[in-house]
């Protein structure tokens, strides 16, 4: 880009490749969600009618499961974050990326962390902590990268221009220095044997730790990777788009300030609410349900902000496909902050513990809040930096219906049957029972899933497109209505 | 307060450090349970298979700690066991659960003998029509062998019991099963408290019943007994004891309804054939009985409108009335009947002003309540 294209802020600096490596972030994250969705289809294909592709050992459904959740957390959704990371700094630092070609190599090296992923998974090599099950060797992988990364945001931030730090920038260094310690930690990563080495029944390359707390230490970690990193990655971007969007200032920069700073007290002790049942010290139950319930206080403060913030602005959804999509995420993040603090209470957690509420629960966070969020992200974010218009809105529009929907049958027909679950255990009818009232919901659940996935391709190919032929931005006014969502 | 980029390094690095001291740290150094009466380490074949069991995801379907409220969700009665910190002071991993797509495992070992296990593994559809539980035929030899080792483990030295006892079943059994079929059927009904061995079926015959009880033997009981109840299900082939054969009507006679009542219950220890007690009712039982005597008559490949009581109570010269060790048991009431036509019948509609045009339909047969 030349000098003269400097108008979007005035400050940023010029260079032949401006936000590369947050495109280049952003274009393999694109090609994961359609690889975990695929993924899914089959393991939901599988719950309906359980010998299809059965007998293949590397598509049974116990492994091809990790390499969804894999595939759609670490490698879609962390991806696209980090890709608007990379531009969303810069661009509130009013200077590049410390190293773009660093952050180029680390999304490379990303990529080969994923690829060994799902062969290894598949494979049936897995540590069976769920969102940890990468062996140790990936495990070390894993944290060179993000540790990388961390450098790279750190360093752009320190050595900034502009000397205002703005709330998305204090949120994306908490989740870049948050991620690699919730990792090792979560991991027990320095434990790689449990015992002596030399012991013939050795879990090699576990990363786990004997007895009880080893449960403690595994959803410390579980959860964390969702509230420290996810969340408040998420959060980051959506501080970011509604604002620029609406060209309106953030309504409280206290408001900010609380969520801010509740946010990483509350969310780091609340592990403990995912394994509430179990014989481990109630103090630490105990502290997990306050912080859970305390969890209202980031959870409201952030999302005031953002809809006071939009107080005369919500016509702007219509023009602006980036807001829908971001919008829409928040409706989903209040319902998964409502039922969150509930399920962390004994007595409702009694009822819907161990049933696919909780899987229902995972996809609106993950599927209805933070997808929706990253994808507003990315059709924001390509069409400024690429300086060329989205190569079909109504494409993109069919997307976000796709999703939308898809991600609501599968989230009702889950917690729908997830409640039936959890009244005939309560009764007392064995499991084998109740299996057979899953079959029509997990149908439904294939359903909405399989429009999941055609979303996915739908934005795939349209970014494609989008990135080969997309009707080139040449005026100020486009350039001007690209930055506002438009 | 300034957000300075130190504030929020620092303050993000040290709140989190803090809270993660103060919850996982200070509860790992200070809580470190003593094993429990039931824990022992697992063997090398047992850890092996305990890897197998990681490898395969079986922890997203499977949990491993029962909470006071689940009496039902783990092996049935004979295992329940509320989980103790104590239970996991000798495993590396914790294979807890989240979901509880399959029945809770903790409590696994000594409930199925390993025929049973081999036939679930290669295909659960084999021994549970009804399940969604992934084939795993790609498991075998050796493999096949840890991982049955590891989940016959699984409940510690109390699964150690119920497995030797098994164990020791399953040799008095197979003791008999090899010197001849006789022996084998007077070993097993000697399991069968007197009291037992003479009741007769509690539930009538109805059309009603035995279209439940074909329904309850169809969805839980052809993958070992066979589509048509004649020991051939995909399942027989793994199993010694071979399932009973229903359609020799010799073999039915030698057993009263009561001891059928009692295999169903508890079982046949030593045998493939599980307890059903956890999984039926007392009503399902029955009913599932009653459906098996019409099977020598064709129960199973008759059409279901031809499933009467007639197929077992009336001048049958095996099960019937008259018979020898025959049904005995209540005759059908009126009302387990199905009707004709319920406006022929005198006893619900005495009252002949209330139906459709003040009289009953033309083809009635006077006092019989139907046509
Ligand atoms: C898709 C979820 C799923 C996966 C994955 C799965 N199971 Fe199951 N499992 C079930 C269901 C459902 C049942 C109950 C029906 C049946 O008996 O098959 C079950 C039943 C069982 C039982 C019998 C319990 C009893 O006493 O009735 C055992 C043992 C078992 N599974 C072991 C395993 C092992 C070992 C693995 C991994 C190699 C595994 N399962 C993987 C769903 C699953
Ligand atoms: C896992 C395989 C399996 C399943 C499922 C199963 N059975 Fe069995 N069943 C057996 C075996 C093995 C025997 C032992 C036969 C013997 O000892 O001669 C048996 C024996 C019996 C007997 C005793 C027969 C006799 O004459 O001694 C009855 C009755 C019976 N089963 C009924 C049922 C019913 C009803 C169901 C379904 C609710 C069922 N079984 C499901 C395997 C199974
Ligand atoms: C990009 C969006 C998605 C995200 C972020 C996501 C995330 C997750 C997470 C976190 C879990 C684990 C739940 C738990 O811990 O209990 C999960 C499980 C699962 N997801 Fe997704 N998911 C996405 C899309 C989909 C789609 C499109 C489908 C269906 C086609 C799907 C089907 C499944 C299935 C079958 C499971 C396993 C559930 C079970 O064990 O019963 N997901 N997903």
């Amino acid at each position: 880009m030349t000098a003269t294209q400097e108008y979007s802020t005035g400050r940023v600096a010029t260079y032949t490749e401006e936000y590369s490596a947050s495109r280049a972030w952003i274009y393999s994250s694109i090609i994961w969600l359609a690889i975990g969705t695929s993924f899914a289809l089959i393991a939901a294909t599988e719950m309906v009618s359980p010998d299809f592709l059965g007998g293949i050992s590397y598509l049974e459904f116990g492994r091809i499961r990790p390499i969804h959740v894999n595939s759609v957390t670490y490698f879609w959704l962390s991806m696209a974050n980090i890709g608007a990371f990379y531009y969303i700094v810069p661009k509130l630092t009013g200077r590049p990326i410390w190293s773009e070609q660093l952050a180029k190599v680390s999304m490379w090296l990303w990529n080969i962390v994923g690829i060994l992923m799902v062969l290894t998974l598949a494979a049936g090599f897995s540590q069976a902590r769920e969102y940890a099950e990468m062996i140790w060797p990936l495990d070390i992988f894993v944290m060179i990268v993000l540790l990388l990364n961390a450098l790279n945001i750190l360093m752009t931030v320190y050595k900034r221009r502009e000397k205002k730090l703005y709330v998305s920038i204090w949120y994306i260094m908490g989740s870049v220095v948050w991620l690699p310690m919730v990792y090792a930690i979560g991991n027990v990563i320095w434990s790689p044997f449990v015992g002596n080495p030399s012991e013939p029944n050795q879990n090699l390359f576990s990363g786990s730790l004997a007895g009880i707390n080893d449960a403690t230490w595994n959803w410390f970690y579980g959860h964390n990777i969702l509230g420290l990193w996810f969340t408040t990655g998420g959060v980051a971007l959506v501080y970011y788009l509604v604002p620029v969007i609406t060209k309106t200032p953030i309504y409280s920069h206290l408001m900010s300030m609380i969520g801010f700073w509740s946010i990483s007290l509350f969310y780091s002790m609340v592990g403990q609410h995912h394994i509430l049942s179990t014989p481990t010290p109630g103090y630490l139950k105990l502290i997990a349900t306050m912080g859970s319930i305390g969890m209202f206080i980031p959870v409201l403060t952030f999302l005031t902000n953002i809809w006071m913030t939009m107080r005369g602005n919500w016509g702007r959804i219509y023009a602006s496909l980036p807001l829908k999509f971001v919008l829409v995420g928040t409706v989903f993040y209040f319902i998964t902050c409502v039922q969150g603090p509930f399920q962390a209470v004994q007595s409702f957690n009694r009822l819907i513990h161990f049933t696919n509420w909780i899987v229902g629960h995972a996809h609106l966070a993950l599927l209805g809040t933070m997808t929706t969020w990253a994808m507003g992200a990315i059709y924001y974010i390509i069409p400024v930096t690429l300086k060329r218009r989205i190569y079909s809105p109504g494409l993109a529009e069919i997307q976000f219906w796709m999703v939308v929907s898809g991600f609501l049958l599968i989230m009702i027909s889950l917690q729908v049957v997830g409640l039936i679950q959890g009244a005939e255990w309560l009764r007392g009818e064995p499991v084998y029972k109740t299996v057979q009232d899953l079959k029509p919901y997990f149908a439904v659940r294939a359903i909405g899933g399989s429009m999941v996935v055609v979303s996915a391709y739908i934005q795939a190919y349209n970014i494609y497109k989008t990135v080969r032929s997309g009707p080139r931005i040449q005026t100020q006014m486009e350039q001007s209505l690209a930055e506002v969502g438009g | 307060m300034k957000m300075t980029f130190g504030t929020v390094l620092a303050g993000a690095v040290l709140i989190v450090i803090t809270v993660v001291f103060m919850t996982v740290g200070v509860s790992t150094l200070t809580f470190q349970p003593l094993p429990s009466n039931a824990a022992r380490p697992l063997t090398d074949q047992e850890e092996r298979g305990r890897q197998i069991y990681m490898g395969n995801g079986c922890v997203y379907c499977h949990t491993q700690y029962v909470r006071p409220q689940d009496w039902n969700a783990a092996g049935g009665a004979k295992a329940s066991r509320v989980a103790q910190a104590g239970d996991y002071v000798f495993q590396k991993t914790m294979l807890l659960g989240t979901e509880r797509t399959g029945p809770d495992l903790s409590q696994e070992g000594g409930i199925h003998p390993d025929d049973w296990h081999r036939a679930h593994f290669t295909n659960p559809r084999y021994v549970s029509p009804n399940s969604i539980m992934p084939q795993f035929s790609f498991i075998q030899g050796r493999e096949l062998d840890d991982l049955i080792a590891y989940v016959q483990s699984l409940g510690g030295k109390a699964a150690d019991a119920r497995v030797a006892q098994l164990k020791a079943t399953q040799d008095t059994v197979m003791k008999a099963w090899n010197t001849s079929y006789e022996d084998h059927l007077a070993q097993i009904k000697s399991m069968v408290p007197p009291s037992w061995k003479d009741l007769k079926s509690a539930v009538p015959p109805t059309t009603r019943s035995l279209l439940h009880g074909k329904q309850i033997f169809t969805t839980n009981c052809i993958g070992c007994h066979g589509q048509y109840g004649d020991s051939r299900g995909p399942a027989s082939p793994f199993m010694k004891p071979d399932p009973a054969n229903f359609t020799r009507p010799e073999l039915q006679l030698a057993a009263s309804d009561g001891q059928y009542y009692q295999y169903l219950l508890f079982g046949l220890p030593g045998t493939s054939m599980p307890a059903w007690g956890d999984y039926l009712t007392v009503q399902d039982i029955w009913d599932v009985i009653n459906f098996l005597r019409t099977i020598p008559k064709g129960g199973l490949v008759v059409p279901d409108d031809q499933l009467t009581p007639a197929l077992m109570l009336q001048n049958d010269p095996v099960y019937g009335k008259g018979a020898p060790g025959g049904y005995q048991g209540p005759e059908p009431s009126n009302s387990d009947k199905i009707l004709d036509d319920p406006y022929c019948d005198e006893k619900i509609f005495p009252d002949v002003s209330v139906l459709p045009g003040g009289v009953r339909p033309a083809d009635c047969q006077v006092g019989t309540g139907s046509k």
